[in-house]
């Protein structure tokens, strides 16, 4: 395994004292700590109604059928298991900048699945690379937070990707949450957002940005060298071109918060610079 | 418009240097980004594939080559000319005495600016219009006469020579006001530094007077003091800065002595050389600082050792002569009465004998001095009047009278004579002379109407000046009259008693002998010490000098006051009338600053 610091001492400090409720609408699935729409057989009251033939009869208040004179039976709320899906981008776009977007992705992704795992939810973690989808087992339990780490280490970024590709080479079957971790360079993202929708998930699309992509600073003439696909772009830096690439990303950050407003997405833009806390906590 | 100069387009050359530089420059920095995805999305339209195509977009680049171009025709110098050139016939003036070889700019005098600037304005005249070219300082040349050949015009001018003559246009005008009586049409364009009126004439004047760090040594000047010789030189700075330096005395071609000065702006000094202890002939002062103008740098003057003249009078009794002929103290004075002791050869070996009364008169008159006859008839060299008493005599205009003529003096009787056609008078008498002198058979002869007893002049301060002036002139043997004179001034030299013509000899050794009457010397253009040769190893000298009121500096609002009412005054270092540099270097700066203002947004 390569040596990875991502998860220092300093990280799992910052972990201990860091809390997220991640909110998902829950009918199906196995059972598990998340309150469910559904009645079930939890402890937690949920409400009464008046007994029908079939009925279990243990469940019969006999209280109020003393007030009342009538039989009501008590319900309970069913609590289910969430399913939080993480999909990282593992494309050599995302080893860029002073501090490696990865970096970031990384951490982000840690930090949900604890507070995931703390919420006795469960959690895949999907590693997209090369037009495919890398998917681990599912970790529930905190117990399983170090499989996490170990295997967001083991995740190293490389070549090309395209989002709509590895997305899509997975097959989704049950409802739950896919969170999305990536520079979303890509011209199918709207397909991608389409894809989860369809698949009844509830979308979380976190997007990481290095300074150095959100305001370069080139002056002279260089031949920018595309990270994942080697292709060359020669250029003269000048103000007006500064303005031209401002005006482009605004646009690129524009569209992608409106598609998420579109399909009720959720949309978080990280800057490297900030912490995963920083980022999460918005 | 027109330009100046033309070799600035030589630095046209820089652009393609600037271009080659912009291309080695732009040797593009490989730059590694995530993804070429935003770059692609917005930088379609600026991606540049070839230099060329990268040229055309940099603004740096186009305000180089902008300003590369405005400084070439800043440096071209284009100028409009306002004067009307349509005339006729156009007289060309060009100064060329002393000062305007003063340096103007880059090595080149004020007359190469001025030859330049003559041409640029024959270039513009029309095919119809005759040109005079004139060259002119105290000596005034007409080098070309209403020609209609621009190529002997530009040849003409081409052919004037720098002179070291004192002097400005004046002997120009006064050819060119004979020029233009009856051609109204006549335009005069002087080429000058000095300040020039051109009077009733219309045309223009080109002042090249500009402002210049020049040394002049005014004079040397030597005086024998117990024995020894006492050097003074004097030294005007006529540059803006103050100034410290040295002049070194040549004896002889030997340098004697060096001496410092240190002088401000505008002003003069005298400075000293005690006792040298030279005895030779020729004194050098020479300022060892190299300035605007080289000529007035030196200076010579001729050791003043040469022996008293002797005087004779022949008198009864002239306390008031006699006084004032002892106050020339280069002169040995021997009185008697007795005027057979010094008949005939007796006298020879004086340098002037003065016969003071009839009574005086010897029976043999000397045969080689020179003589003063005062009321009194040798019977030859001059015919006398009859006498007429109580008149009125005024001293007249002439050179022994200078500064104290026009003084008018009475005399109970006096004796007038004829004015010979060889004398010039000094003291008139009505119609008829009381007293003249002039050159006669190979010798001086003065005339002295009255008698000295008779008249108040001898009260007056006049009198010993009168004859200070006479006794300088004709007590003194030599054939030069002076010892020194200006470059292009004639020398007069007095004839000699015996039938020997005198040899010249110049500074750089040529000889010319003088072989005609009167005796009279011209070709003084050069500056140096000159030798005349008397013959018997008798031989005089004289010093030419350039006369330094060349060095003056004149301002331009002086060129412009003393023009007239009909000139246009120029200042010709442009050679324009108008000229766009201050206006195109007023636009470089901007050019620049904008470029800057680019360079630092960018």
């Amino acid at each position: 395994m390569v040596y990875d610091d991502t998860f220092n001492a300093e990280f799992y400090k910052s972990l201990s004292l860091f809390r997220m409720n991640l909110k998902m609408r829950l009918a199906a699935g196995a059972n598990g700590g998340r309150k469910s729409n559904a009645k079930g057989s939890s402890v937690e009251f949920s409400d009464f109604r008046e007994y029908l033939p079939g009925d279990d009869i243990r469940r019969i208040d006999w209280n109020a059928y003393a007030r009342f004179d009538r039989l009501f039976v008590k319900l309970f709320m069913e609590e289910k298991e969430g399913l939080f899906r993480i999909y990282l981008d593992g494309s050599a776009s995302m080893n860029y900048g002073e501090k490696s977007k990865t970096v970031l992705a990384k951490q982000i992704a840690a930090a949900l699945s604890y507070c995931i795992l703390d919420h006795s939810d469960r959690v895949i973690l999907n590693f997209l690379k090369k037009n495919k989808c890398e998917t681990f087992k599912g970790v529930t339990g905190k117990q399983g937070f170090s499989k996490i780490t170990d295997n967001l280490s083991s995740m190293q970024p490389e070549g090309e990707n395209d989002l709509l590709k590895s997305i899509c080479s997975q097959d989704i079957k049950l409802r739950g949450m896919s969170i999305v971790i990536s520079d979303f360079y890509t011209e199918h993202l709207e397909d991608v957002i389409k894809y989860l929708a369809h698949k009844k998930q509830e979308i979380f699309l976190i997007q990481i940005l290095s300074p150095e992509e959100l305001h370069p600073e080139l002056t002279g003439t260089f031949s920018l060298i595309d990270s994942e696909t080697g292709r060359s772009l020669k250029v003269t830096g000048s103000s007006s071109l500064e303005k031209d690439y401002a005006s482009a990303k605004d646009r690129f950050l524009r569209n992608i918060e409106s598609l998420c407003k579109k399909y009720g997405a959720k949309y978080i833009l990280a800057n490297t610079e900030d912490s995963y806390e920083t980022v999460l906590r918005g | 418009m027109r330009f100046m100069h033309l070799w600035p387009l030589f630095l046209l050359l820089l652009i393609p240097a600037v271009i080659i530089m912009y291309l080695l420059k732009q040797k593009a920095v490989a730059h590694s980004v995530p993804s070429l995805f935003l770059w692609n999305e917005m930088y379609r339209n600026k991606e540049s594939d070839t230099p060329w195509e990268k040229l055309k977009k940099n603004k740096l680049l186009i305000i180089q080559i902008i300003t590369i171009l405005v400084l070439v025709f800043c440096l071209m110098s284009p100028y409009t000319s306002t004067e009307n050139e349509a005339s006729s016939n156009v007289v060309l003036l060009i100064d060329n005495s002393g000062s305007m070889s003063t340096e103007l700019s880059n090595n080149r005098s004020r007359l190469d600016y001025a030859k330049n600037a003559a041409r640029e304005l024959v270039k513009t005249l029309d095919d119809n219009t005759a040109v005079t070219v004139i060259a002119c300082s105290n000596r005034t040349t007409s080098l070309l006469s209403g020609s209609l050949d621009k190529a002997a015009v530009l040849s003409a001018i081409e052919s004037i020579k720098p002179t070291m003559l004192s002097g400005n246009c004046e002997g120009g005008l006064a050819l060119c006001n004979g020029l233009a009586a009856g051609n109204d049409s006549m335009k005069v364009t002087v080429f000058t530094d000095s300040p020039t009126s051109l009077g009733s004439l219309t045309g223009t004047i080109y002042n090249f007077s500009s402002p210049a760090e020049n040394l002049s040594l005014d004079y040397v000047s030597s005086a024998q003091k117990k024995g020894k010789l006492t050097v003074i030189a004097c030294v005007t700075n006529h540059g803006i800065k103050d100034v410290t330096g040295d002049i070194n005395l040549y004896g002889d071609n030997e340098l004697l002595d060096v001496s410092s000065y240190t002088l401000s702006a505008g002003e003069s000094t005298i400075v000293y050389f005690d006792e040298t202890g030279f005895e030779g002939t020729v004194i050098k002062a020479e300022l060892n600082t190299e300035d605007a103008l080289l000529y007035d740098n030196t200076a010579y003057c001729i050791s003043s050792t040469k022996k008293n003249g002797r005087v004779l009078l022949l008198t009864s009794r002239n306390i008031y002569l006699k006084k004032a002929i002892e106050l020339n103290a280069n002169i040995t004075l021997h009185e008697t009465n007795d005027p057979e002791t010094f008949s005939g050869e007796a006298a020879e070996g004086y340098d002037l004998c003065i016969i003071d009364g009839q009574d005086m008169l010897p029976e043999l008159l000397p045969q080689e001095c020179n003589l003063i006859f005062i009321q009194c008839d040798p019977g030859r060299f001059f015919e006398l009047s009859e006498d007429i008493e109580n008149i009125y005599l005024t001293l007249e205009d002439s050179p022994y009278t200078a500064g104290i003529s026009n003084y008018s003096f009475g005399v109970t009787s006096v004796t007038p004579a004829d004015q010979p056609i060889w004398a010039k008078s000094f003291i008139s008498a009505g119609n008829k002379t009381a007293g003249f002198a002039g050159d006669c058979e190979g010798r001086k002869i003065g005339y002295i109407g009255f008698d000295l007893h008779s008249t108040d002049l001898p009260l007056d301060y006049r009198f010993p000046i009168l004859i200070w002036n006479l006794i300088s002139d004709l007590g003194n043997s030599d054939l030069l009259t002076t010892s020194g004179i200006y470059c292009g001034d004639t020398l007069r030299i007095n004839s000699s008693t015996d039938d020997r013509m005198p040899t010249i000899i110049y500074p750089d050794g040529k000889k010319e002998a003088l072989n005609s009457l009167p005796l009279i010397f011209k070709d003084t253009d050069t500056p140096g010490a000159y030798l005349l040769d008397k013959g018997d190893n008798k031989i005089e000298a004289f010093a030419v000098n350039f006369d330094t009121s060349e060095s003056r500096i004149f301002s331009a609002s002086a060129v412009a006051n003393s023009a007239g009412d009909n000139a246009v005054v120029i200042d010709a270092q442009t050679a324009s009338a108008k000229s766009y540099r201050p206006l195109i270097i007023i636009l470089l700066l901007l050019i620049m600053a904008f470029e800057w203002f680019v360079y630092i947004k960018d």
